[in-house]
């Protein structure tokens, strides 16, 4: 190579100094421009979602107007105690039962009872003879094998079935804070207006108070047709053991196929042909999984997945098994896709160092590639199992329970999910009905929190371990 | 935050007016003639500059100038500043949101870290070549020409043509891809890749051209090529080198800096500037026995 | 403090070890070499040309390890520095060895001349001079101390003296016609003891340079002192 002067490429072609400044202050502008209209698209972003969070929130508090069928001081003199000293939060479970007793009519006890006694040593609303009947019958009622019901149970039947409070009008969290006066004058105008929707009723009766939709006893309360006293402690269950069954699928499946894809499979034309594949299914509407999920595992496996295989269980293939599996399948191609990438993305020099020293192919994904991956894996995971926990459709096919009280135990019980409580909710036509609703919202939005903080965490350990 | 100790570095390279830095080794040989021309006002001149990332001061008191048209290197063992000095001195650190320099850059006289100045304007002028070869996933062509347009050429095609012939030429990579110009920058090899950056980096007509190890990447006969490239390119730029090769630093450059690191009292590692002289005094009769013990290999 | 070229750092120590074994060699050959003459002991004599044998191989040694060296080491700095003044120290020592057997020689073809006893007695004073010397700057050499390699000139200026002086007795020898073959010969021994002096000089410029870098000529033989 020889050292030689170049020539300098034509001068003229090029902005003078002058030029160059205005030239760059226009740049800077207009980058400037385009900086905030980026702004601007984050600031949507930002305020869509928090127009939605804000809405869910302000539903799940707010005052309400109740009337009460028997004022909780009636239900007291019918345990046959004086209200002047004693409260209703105070009554014990013999006082309730009595209270109960006095206030509901004799078959609805039975059929209480049925459903779950009161006590193991004596009944109260049913004659020995037709209980003892009824439990060696081929069917017996769910009462005649599960424990009694404890106080907080009967309290709970009591305000239901005696108090029996109504809620007739509800208002939000923001106005119930900033203008609660207003919401009062609403309901005594609509008193006013329209006497007829309030037959039974009188404005005097009406007792305004603050309600948290949310709140402990929601999430820890079964479900109940009388909105005062829903709550979604089965479809929390539910949903846990739902994502639960899911995981326990779908990780080690997926993970463990993306580890062969990735690691092992050569690259043949069926290897291609199912990676295809997997990419194509993760784009399927979960409605088809639903379906899967119905004709596969609820008709034909019905004997394992409600149980029977196994002398357990279930009287039909609509068990959290089922939806889980199901949920499973919906969610494995994005696992497995996502644990393709993270394992794509370790350096392939990592791969040759351990190859290097004699490590066979799985000690070194073992040893060296997976720790790496794990983060990733997990981010993966963790998007795949948020989307499985709020997905309604296939579970409304598999046959999630419309309506169930009874927690879910294990694999084989029948089960409900927040999505699917949160849907039937707001399909009813009641006012209060909708802030349930909300607050279900806020428990699957809080419990998507909970996994996801969980999920970091985990990551953030093994990504800590790595660096 | 400052370490405790404030060490001076030997310079026979003065600054701005004035002698060289007082020291005691030079004091020792003072029949040496020591007066460079180019040096007085450089095209680059730092003064009592230090580079922090948070509180954590990674370079301390460096006052360098760097000639007109000549090659500096600046080199060091890992750790001891020399690729921060460099982007510190076209604003790249700013891309490093907790970087903040302190003290002066001056180019052609000018702070180029007043408030005023625009670091887009800077870059356009001191240009850089980075470590690992990084053409744009474009054409060859577009590769040269896209700095080029954005920075507000008004020729038409056929200039533009000329342009990145004139720069491909430059580089010395025009007879290799002539023929193909329209291919991506990435099917070259890493000598040529490296050698379409310089490319790039001189289309824009900068003043002085800042290169972070350009050749750590290259077999031995790609770095020959970039370096007699160099060696040619000095004709019109000023080139300023950071390289962990003290060989390739004795070949090409017309300047060495020598920088060391130390730990302070609380364990942070900070760069400074041990040394500062023409190349070939450097690597014969090196004025600080620290830079003897580096280039000799008695370094630990 | 690490040591990372322990490989050529070691290799340099050798080259410096059979630098200072030659040096050891050519001394003594000096030595040797002037006693054979003084006591015309032609063994002795002989003894002195076969030692420049070892001193050859040496040389040769040491240039073709230099040669290698130089070439996959790449030195720098004080080690440059080392490297160069290996170089020519080697050549310096080499020639003082050479000039030890030229008077080897001088002592065989001077067989049976008469001869005079003040010369032989001047001579044997600046063959200690020189051998003298010869330690004394290896000495400087191998403990890097500049003072001694700075007295090497004020070592010489004698040994010159003294050549100078037997210029006139051999001139004088012009009138004693039997004494001229002799002491021509022995002006040739003269002069070649004052040039292995002036190499032994050689020895410590470079050893200055070693030490502070820069090289100066201690005499200039174009400006007399």
């Amino acid at each position: 190579m020889s050292i030689e002067a170049p020539e300098r490429p034509v001068q003229e072609h090029f902005p003078t100094p002058d030029e160059y400044a205005g030239l760059l202050s226009k740049r800077t502008r207009r980058a400037w421009v385009v900086q905030m209209f980026l702004l601007l698209m984050l600031t949507i972003a930002v305020l869509g979602l928090s127009i939605l969070l804000f809405t869910i929130i302000d539903d799940s508090f707010g005052n309400v107007a109740t009337v009460n069928q028997v004022e909780p001081e009636e239900g007291v003199v019918l345990a046959g105690l004086d209200p002047a000293t004693t409260s209703f939060g105070d009554l014990g479970k013999d006082e309730l039962v009595t209270a109960l007793q006095a206030g509901i009519n004799r078959n609805v006890g039975r059929r209480l009872e049925r459903e779950q006694r009161f006590y193991e040593d004596r009944l109260v609303f049913e004659p020995q003879a037709s209980w003892d009947e009824l439990c060696a019958s081929d069917d017996p009622a769910p009462g005649c094998t599960s424990s009694a019901r404890d106080a907080g149970n009967v309290s709970l039947l009591v305000q239901e079935q005696v108090i029996e409070p109504d809620i007739i009008a509800v208002s939000g969290m923001v106005e119930s804070l900033l203008n609660p006066a207003a919401f009062e004058e609403e309901v005594a105008r609509d008193f006013a207006v329209n006497p007829e929707k309030y037959p039974d009723y009188t404005f005097d009766q009406v007792r305004f108070q603050w309600r948290a939709w949310f709140s402990w006893s929601f999430i820890t309360s079964p479900a109940s047709a009388t909105p005062e006293i829903a709550g979604i402690r089965t479809a929390v269950l539910g949903s846990i053991w739902l994502v639960a069954v899911t995981v326990l699928f779908a990780v080690p499946v997926g993970v463990g196929a993306a580890v062969y894809l990735e690691e092992f499979a050569k690259p043949t034309r069926l290897n291609d042909l199912i990676q295809t594949n997997i990419n194509n299914l993760a784009g399927v509407p979960s409605i088809i999984y639903g379906m899967l999920g119905l004709a596969v595992l609820v008709r034909a496996l019905e004997p394992i997945t409600s149980g029977s295989l196994f002398g357990t269980g279930a009287p039909n293939g609509r068990t959290v098994l089922a939806a889980g599996l199901t949920l499973g399948l919906l969610t494995l191609p994005v696992v497995i896709i996502s644990s393709q990438e993270a394992l794509r993305a370790v350096p392939g020099s990592l791969r040759q160092a351990g190859m290097g020293l004699g490590a066979t192919k799985w000690q070194t994904v073992r040893s060296q590639v997976l720790p790496v991956a794990i983060p990733g894996i997990l981010t993966g995971t963790i998007l795949a199992v948020a989307r499985a926990i709020g997905e309604t459709a296939p579970l409304i096919l598999v046959g999630a329970a419309s309506f169930i009280t009874q927690s879910p135990s294990g694999p084989f019980s029948q089960f409900t999910a927040l999505p699917i409580q949160i849907f039937q909710w707001t399909s009813l036509p009641q006012p209060e009905w909708q802030h349930l609703a909300a607050a279900a919202s806020l428990t699957l939005l809080l419990l998507l929190l909970i996994l996801n903080g969980a999920a970091v965490i985990l990551r953030n350990k093994y990504s800590r371990r790595i660096t | 935050m400052t370490s405790d100790t404030q060490r001076e570095a030997v310079v026979a390279i003065p600054t701005d007016n004035g002698a060289p830095a007082d020291n005691p080794v030079a004091a020792e040989h003072d029949d040496v003639d020591r007066t460079y021309e180019h040096d007085v006002n450089g095209v680059i001149r730092t003064s009592d500059m230090d580079v922090f990332y948070g509180d954590f001061r990674a370079v301390g008191n460096v006052s360098l100038s760097f000639a007109f048209n000549e090659i500096t290197a600046l080199i060091g063992p890992s750790g001891c500043g020399k690729s921060t000095v460099l982007r510190s001195l076209n604003r790249m650190n700013d891309l490093i949101p907790s970087a903040r320099v302190d003290g002066e850059v001056f180019y052609h006289g000018e702070d180029i870290y007043d408030p005023e100045v625009d670091p887009v304007e800077i870059r356009r002028r001191i240009g850089m070549v980075f470590q690992k070869p990084n053409p744009f996933p474009k054409s060859i062509y577009d590769n040269v020409a896209w700095g080029v347009k954005i920075n507000g050429f008004k020729g038409r095609k056929e200039a533009m043509d000329e342009v990145v012939e004139q720069a491909l030429t430059e580089a010395a990579l025009w007879d290799e891809v002539k023929d193909k110009l329209n291919d991506s920058g990435l099917s070259l090899s890493g000598g040529q890749q490296q050698r379409l950056c310089i490319a790039r980096a001189i289309a824009i007509q900068p003043d002085v051209v800042l290169m972070d190890e350009p050749c750590s990447a290259l077999d031995p006969i790609a770095t020959l090529r970039i370096e007699e490239l160099m060696i040619k390119l000095k004709q019109h730029y000023s080139i300023i080198i950071v390289t962990h090769n003290m060989q390739q630093a004795a070949r090409v450059s017309d300047k060495t800096a020598f920088f060391n690191v130390e730990l302070d009292a609380t364990g942070q590692r900070t760069g400074y500037l041990v040394e500062y002289s023409p190349t070939d005094e450097l690597f014969t009769r090196p004025r600080v026995q620290q830079t003897e013990d580096y280039i000799t290999g008695r370094f630990g | 403090m690490t040591e990372l070229r322990t490989h050529f750092h070691d290799e340099l120590e050798r080259l410096e070890h059979d630098l200072v074994l030659m040096g050891e060699h050519a001394g003594q050959m000096i030595s040797d070499s002037v006693a054979a003459l003084v006591a015309s002991d032609f063994e002795a004599a002989q003894g002195v040309i076969d030692k420049d044998d070892v001193v050859d191989d040496l040389y040769l040694e040491v240039h073709q390890r230099w040669l290698a060296t130089m070439a996959l080491q790449t030195p720098v700095a004080i080690d440059l520095r080392l490297m160069s003044v290996i170089l020519h120290v080697n050549s310096h020592l080499e020639r003082i060895a050479d000039l030890a057997v030229t008077i080897a020689k001088i002592t065989e073809l001077s067989q049976g001349l008469p001869h005079d006893p003040t010369v032989i007695s001047h001579l044997q004073e600046m063959g200690d001079m020189v051998a003298s010397m010869v330690r004394t700057v290896m000495e400087a050499f191998t403990s890097r101390d500049l003072e001694s390699a700075l007295e090497l000139p004020e070592m010489d200026r004698p040994v010159n003296r003294l050549n100078r002086k037997m210029v006139r007795k051999v001139v004088k020898f012009a009138e004693e016609t039997d004494l001229l073959e002799w002491g021509v010969r022995m002006m040739v021994v003269s002069r070649t003891l004052e040039r292995a002096g002036d190499n032994a000089v050689d020895v410590a410029e470079q050893i200055a340079f070693l030490l502070t870098g820069e090289f100066r000529e201690f005499t200039d033989a174009s400006h007399h002192d």
